[in-house]
């Protein structure tokens, strides 16, 4: 029989990590889609990073940065008393950083797809900026939402080499569904990691499968 | 009452256009704004809701001043109500044209 943990520890780290993004990542996407400032290319570049970068190489400099023998690590560990390496809030940072792209390219799309005539009007029937965002804009583009929200937690369910590079392996903290996997693997009971395969493979599958149904949904309701 | 002056360089296919114009309304009048296709009506009234800035130019509106270039002050859309002069039950009766 398999241990519950990792499973409810991939949910609980997806669930976290994808209401952090939302929240960065709406003010962020709409500066991104909107602005006109000049560092805005190389901001875009750095954003898009994760999704080229190995992710060992992310989980190698995060694991370089939270260690307690480097500056920004010893800092928190001195001041806070917080130490992020192999710890449930490092892999949430982590995942954060790592995800980023998931999130904020699908709501600077919808930003960007949506008519400039919608925020004009907006503006001069007395709106304010705030307004136009949370009133007009945010539910124009519910699509792009809903697919950011999505991709952010199944890619966030998948992650593997982040996980093992920051988290490592500890049970009830950082041993996620990926790294149980692994696990059951190495010590060839493949049974049990057949279980947690499948059930990371259904779980996905009847998310991906909601977010096609709502989209569809969402533009035949569509008005613009 | 609605003093405006404006001018603005315009893009177009054909090469840059300059957009000068000036004109005075009275409350209650009813004035119309027509031109070749290109020419800026449509620029004009950007300008006049406050969604495009003019290099230079002034809009005085009822003694308030919702443009003024020399002074670099440009008031936003949501303080112009440009809507409560398009709405039919406030048309002339704000000065509206």
């Amino acid at each position: 029989m398999i241990d519950p943990e990792p499973l409810w520890l991939t949910a609980k780290l997806a669930l976290i990590t994808t209401v952090i993004l939302l929240i960065l990542s709406v003010p962020f996407a709409y500066w991104l889609a909107y602005t006109k400032a000049k560092g805005k290319t190389i901001i875009e570049a750095i954003v898009s990073m994760p999704l080229v970068l190995p992710p060992s190489v992310l989980g190698f400099y995060l694991l370089l940065a939270f260690g307690p023998s480097h500056f920004f690590g010893k800092f928190l560990e001195n001041y806070f008393d917080v130490r992020l390496v192999f710890s449930f809030a490092g892999l949430v940072i982590a995942s954060v950083i790592y995800s980023l792209p998931f999130m904020v390219h699908p709501i600077q799309s919808g930003f960007a797809g949506l008519s400039p005539s919608l925020r004009e009007a907006s503006y001069t029937l007395g709106k304010s900026k705030w307004q136009t965002v949370t009133q007009i804009l945010l539910p124009n583009m519910r699509p792009s939402l809903l697919t950011g929200i999505v991709l952010t937690f199944a890619h966030t369910i998948g992650e593997f080499g982040i996980v093992l590079m920051i988290g490592g392996n500890i049970p009830g903290e950082t041993k996620v569904a990926s790294i149980a996997i692994y696990d059951e693997v190495e010590m060839m009971n493949y049974n049990n990691a057949n279980v947690y395969a499948s059930i990371l493979f259904i779980i996905t599958f009847v998310i991906l499968l909601t977010v096609y149904f709502l989209n569809q949904r969402f533009s035949r309701s569509s008005y613009i | 009452m609605m003093h405006c002056k404006l001018y603005k360089t315009l893009q177009t296919s054909q090469g840059p256009i300059e957009l000068d114009v000036f004109f005075e309304t009275e409350q209650g009048k009813l004035v119309a704004l027509y031109g070749a296709s290109g020419a800026g009506k449509t620029t004009i009234l950007r300008m006049l809701a406050g969604l495009t800035s003019p290099e230079n130019g002034e809009i005085i509106f009822e003694n308030e001043t919702w443009l003024d270039t020399k002074r670099k002050f440009n008031l936003p859309p949501q303080k112009r109500k440009v809507h409560e002069c398009g709405a039919a039950s406030g048309y002339g009766e704000r000065g509206c044209t």
